[in-house]
C-alpha cells in the first residue's frame, strides 16, 4: 500500500493472537491505537452491546478460516463508530480488518490480499461476497421488506379504524337497547301489577276463561320484564358499565342461601337438590348480589333442563388460588357443536326446558361477564344424554 | 415550469447512463491516481455516484430550482466525506459533469444547465462536512433521546412501552408524533448520512417506529367524526412515507375520515379513491427530488377527472421544504411543512361538512 493510499482509507487492520489480544497493527487509518491501551484485547475495542456478537465473529473467523461483512460498533475514545469487519486465519493467529463502509472494507481486503498471502480471504473476495451486485441485492431486499412493512402497517391502520368504528357502533347499539329497555319496563310493570291484582280477584271474581286469559297476560308480562331486566343488564355490561361492589363475603353461605331459594321450584319438578362442601366458611372479595345472580342462573338452568326424579348437585371446593363452584345435573346434556356458543347472547340451542319454562337467552352471557369482571372463569362440560356440569372459578383477591 | 427546462431535464434523464459513463471516464482521465487509490471497485462506485448526481440535476432543472441541486450537493458532501471520499473528489466529479454536459449540449443551451451545476459547485466549499444532532433542546427531548437509544440497540418492545407509557401518563400523542417520531426519524437520516449507522439500522428504525405508531392507533382513532374525508398517498416508489402517515393520523385525530393509500397505489387508483370517497382533500408527499414528476402527473390527472377536479390538493415532504414556490408550480392548492400546519391550513380552507344529510 502506498502512503498516499493509506491516508485515504478510513480503516484499520491488525493481527491478534489466540486470546484475542492485538499483537501487531498493520494499518490504522482511524486512530484506534492512539485511543486504546498498548496491547488491547479485541473485546476492549468493541462496544459492550456488541460483545457477544464480537465473540461470535472471532469464533466464525476461526471456524471458517475467513469471514467478511460483519457490522460491529467500536469505541474510539469517547466516540462509538459502526464498522464493517472481515477476518481470516494467519500464522500468528487472526488478521482482523475493518472499515467505515462495506466498500472500504472490500478495498482494504483487496490490499491486504495483494500485500500478504491470504488465500482464505482471497477465496471470499473471488466469491464476490462483497461485490456491488450483492450489495444491490441487499438493498433490493431492504427495499422490498420496507414496502412490505409499509403495506402491513397500512393494513393494520385500516383494521384498527374498522375495529374502532365497530366498537363505537356497538356502544351506540347498547345505549339504544338500554334506553328502549328502560322505557319499556315502566309500562310493563303496570301491566304485570294489574294482572296480578286481577288474579287475586281484587276487583271481583273471575270466570275460568277470564282467569286463563289474565294468567297468560301475567305470565307473559312477567317474562317480558325479566327479558328487559336482562337486556338492561347486558347493555350495561357490554357498554363497559359493569360496576362491581366488591366486599368480603362468605361464598359458602351465599351458595346455601341460593339453594334454599331454589329448593321449592326443584321440589315442584321432583328434582333433588344436593350440596357438597367441606368448608364451613370461605371469605372472598366479591359483589355478593351479582355472584348470587350467577349461581341462581346456573341452578335455575339445571332445574329447567332436568327431568323429574333426577339429582342436581352443587359442589364447592377450595383450591390453592380460589374457589370452584360446580352445578351438575343429570339432564339432557348439550351437543358438542353447541358448546362454543353457550355463553354468547341470544343463541338458539337445541335443548329444551323440561317444564316449558321460557328463557331470555341472556342468562349465561350475563353470568360470564360477571365472572370475568371478578377475574374468574366460567365453563361447562357436558355429555348428551348424561347431563351437564357448569363450573365457576373465583380467585382469592386482596 | 418552462418547457425548455422540462426538455432538458428529460434529456438528462434519458441519457443518464451514457452521460455518467462519459463523466466517469473524464474524471479518471484527469485523475489517473484514482484507479490506484480505489481500484476497479472504485470506478463502479464513481459511475454510480455520477448517475445519482445526474438524477438530481435532471429533476432540479425540470423544476427550475437550482436550490434543489445545491441541497443535494450539500447532502452528498457530508455523505461522501464521512465515508472517506474527500470533498475534492466530489468537486472534480461535478466539474467533469459540467464539462461533459457543456460538450454534449448545444452552445445556446449549455449555460442554462451549467447554472444549475454551479449552484452546487460554487457553494460546495462552504457546505459543512458534518451535521450537528437534530435532537436539540425542543420539547420531550429526553423522551426522544431515550427512544432513539433504545431503537439503535434494537429494543423495539422497550421503546414501544416507553412511548405507550408516556401517552398513558398524559403526553399528547400529537407531541409524540412531532417531537419523538419525527425528530428521531430525521436524526436517523442524519446518522446514516454521517455513516454512523448502516442501511439495515435505518430500515429497522423506520419499521419499528411504524410498528409503535400502529400501537397508538386504538388510542387516537376515537375522535368524534367531522364528516370530512381525506385521501393520502406517497408517489409510486417512495419509501419515505412516515411523514405522510403522521399527517394522515393528525387528520384522523381531528375527526376526518382518512384513507391512507401508501406509496404503491397507481395514480389512476388514487384519483378513483378520491372520487369514490368524495374526498375534500388529497394529500401527496414526496421526499426525493426525483419523485416530483410523479407528483405533478398525479395532480394533473386529478384535476382533469370528474369528481376529483375540485378536491383540495395539499403537498408536503422534504423536497417541498427546500423550494418555497415548488408546490404552486406543480399545481397544488396548499403546501405544509409538517402535520400540524397541514391540519391548520386545510381546516382553514375546506368548509366544514353541512348537516343537511342528517
Amino acid at each position: 500500500m502506498s502512503a498516499n493510499a493509506k491516508e485515504q482509507l478510513m480503516a484499520f487492520a491488525f493481527v491478534c493472537d489466540e486470546t484475542g489480544t492485538v499483537r501487531r497493527i498493520l494499518y490504522d487509518g482511524l486512530g484506534i491505537s492512539a485511543a486504546a491501551s498498548p496491547a488491547p484485547a479485541f473485546a476492549e475495542l468493541v462496544h459492550r452491546d456488541c460483545a457477544e456478537k464480537a465473540r461470535t465473529f472471532l469464533d466464525m473467523a476461526r471456524q471458517q478460516e475467513a469471514v467478511f461483512g460483519w457490522e460491529l460498533n467500536i469505541v474510539i475514545g469517547s466516540e462509538i463508530k459502526l464498522l464493517h469487519f472481515a477476518g481470516c486465519i494467519v500464522d500468528e493467529g487472526l488478521l482482523i480488518t475493518a472499515a467505515t463502509t462495506r466498500f472500504g472494507l472490500a478495498l482494504m481486503c483487496e490490499r491486504l490480499v495483494s500485500a500478504h498471502r491470504l488465500p482464505a480471504l482471497q477465496r471470499i473476495l473471488d466469491g464476490n461476497y462483497y461485490s456491488d451486485r450483492l450489495t444491490d441485492v441487499y438493498n433490493e431486499h431492504y427495499h422490498e421488506l420496507t414496502l412490505l412493512n409499509n403495506e402491513l402497517i397500512t393494513l393494520q391502520r385500516e383494521l384498527v379504524k374498522r375495529t374502532v368504528e365497530l366498537e363505537m357502533l356497538n356502544e351506540e347499539k347498547n345505549e339504544f337497547i338500554g334506553i328502549a329497555a328502560h322505557d319499556l319496563r315502566n309500562p310493563l310493570q303496570v301491566i304485570d301489577g294489574y294482572s296480578t291484582l286481577l288474579l287475586r280477584e281484587a276487583f271481583g271474581p273471575l270466570t275460568p276463561q277470564q282467569r286463563e286469559m289474565v294468567s297468560a297476560i301475567s305470565r307473559n308480562s312477567d317474562f317480558m320484564l325479566r327479558l328487559i331486566t336482562d337486556l338492561l343488564q347486558m347493555s350495561r355490561v357490554e357498554g363497559g358499565k359493569l360496576q362491581l361492589d366488591l366486599q368480603p363475603a362468605d361464598i359458602v353461605d351465599l351458595v346455601r342461601t341460593n339453594l334454599r331459594l331454589n329448593r321449592l321450584v326443584a321440589q315442584q319438578k321432583e328434582i333433588d337438590l344436593r350440596f357438597s362442601c367441606k368448608e364451613e366458611q370461605l371469605t372472598l372479595l366479591i359483589d355478593s348480589y351479582k355472584i348470587e345472580q350467577v349461581l341462581n342462573n346456573l341452578l335455575q338452568n339445571a332445574i329447567k333442563f332436568s327431568y323429574p326424579g333426577t339429582i342436581v348437585t352443587v359442589e364447592l371446593k377450595r383450591t390453592h388460588s380460589g374457589v370452584v363452584v360446580s352445578v351438575k345435573d343429570q339432564g339432557q346434556g348439550i351437543p358438542a357443536e353447541e358448546m362454543d356458543r353457550l355463553f354468547k347472547p341470544f343463541q338458539k340451542m337445541s335443548v329444551r326446558s323440561t317444564g316449558g319454562e321460557p328463557s331470555t337467552g341472556l342468562g349465561l352471557a350475563i353470568a360470564k361477564r360477571i365472572v370475568d369482571g371478578h377475574a374468574g372463569e366460567i365453563w361447562a362440560e357436558s355429555e348428551p344424554g348424561a347431563g351437564s356440569t357448569f363450573y365457576v372459578r373465583l380467585p382469592f383477591r386482596q | 415550469m418552462q418547457s425548455t427546462e422540462r426538455e432538458l431535464g428529460k434529456y438528462i434523464r434519458e441519457e443518464r447512463d451514457a452521460l455518467a459513463e462519459a463523466i466517469t471516464a473524464r474524471h479518471y482521465e484527469l485523475h489517473p491516481e484514482l484507479a490506484t487509490r480505489y481500484g476497479q471497485l472504485g470506478r463502479g462506485k464513481c459511475l454510480q455516484d455520477a448517475n445519482y448526481h445526474l438524477s438530481y440535476l435532471a429533476q432540479a432543472i425540470s423544476s427550475s430550482s437550482p436550490v434543489l441541486f445545491a441541497d443535494y450537493v450539500s447532502w452528498a458532501k457530508v455523505m461522501l466525506s464521512t465515508r472517506g471520499i474527500p470533498a475534492a473528489d466530489l468537486t472534480q466529479n461535478l466539474q467533469c459533469m459540467r464539462e461533459v454536459l457543456e460538450r454534449e449540449l448545444p452552445d445556446d443551451i449549455s449555460p442554462s444547465v451549467c447554472k444549475f451545476i454551479d449552484a452546487g459547485l460554487n457553494r460546495l466549499p462552504e457546505f459543512p462536512d458534518e451535521l450537528p444532532t437534530l435532537i436539540d433542546d425542543g420539547p420531550h427531548r429526553e423522551l426522544a433521546e431515550n427512544y432513539l437509544a433504545l431503537l439503535l440497540r434494537g429494543e423495539r418492545h422497550v421503546a414501544a412501552r416507553l412511548v405507550l407509557d408516556s401517552v398513558d401518563g398524559g403526553v399528547n400523542p400529537k407531541d409524540v408524533y412531532l417531537h419523538v417520531f419525527q425528530r428521531t426519524q430525521r436524526e436517523i437520516g442524519r446518522l446514516w448520512q454521517m455513516n454512523k449507522i448502516s442501511v439495515a439500522h435505518e430500515h429497522y428504525f423506520t419499521a419499528a417506529t411504524q410498528f409503535i405508531m400502529a400501537q397508538l392507533y386504538p388510542r387516537i382513532f376515537r375522535t368524534e367524526r367531522a364528516g370530512r374525508t381525506m385521501v393520502a398517498t406517497s408517489v409510486s416508489g417512495e419509501l419515505h412515507e412516515l411523514g405522510l402517515r403522521m399527517v394522515t393520523d393528525f387528520f384522523e385525530m381531528e375527526g376526518w375520515d382518512t384513507y391512507y393509500l401508501g406509496a404503491n397505489t397507481p395514480a389512476a387508483s388514487v384519483v378513483q379513491a378520491v372520487v369514490e370517497r368524495k374526498a375534500q382533500v388529497l394529500g401527496i408527499s414526496a421526499t426525493m427530488t426525483f419523485h416530483l414528476r410523479a407528483v405533478e402527473e398525479l395532480i394533473t390527472l386529478a384535476r382533469k377527472t370528474a369528481g376529483a377536479g375540485d378536491t383540495k390538493i395539499i403537498v408536503g415532504g422534504y423536497t417541498f421544504n427546500l423550494e418555497p414556490g415548488l408546490w404552486r408550480q406543480l399545481g397544488a392548492d396548499l403546501y405544509a411543512a409538517d402535520a400540524q400546519q397541514a391540519v391548520y391550513l386545510v381546516n382553514s380552507s375546506v368548509p366544514e361538512a353541512s348537516n343537511d344529510e342528517c
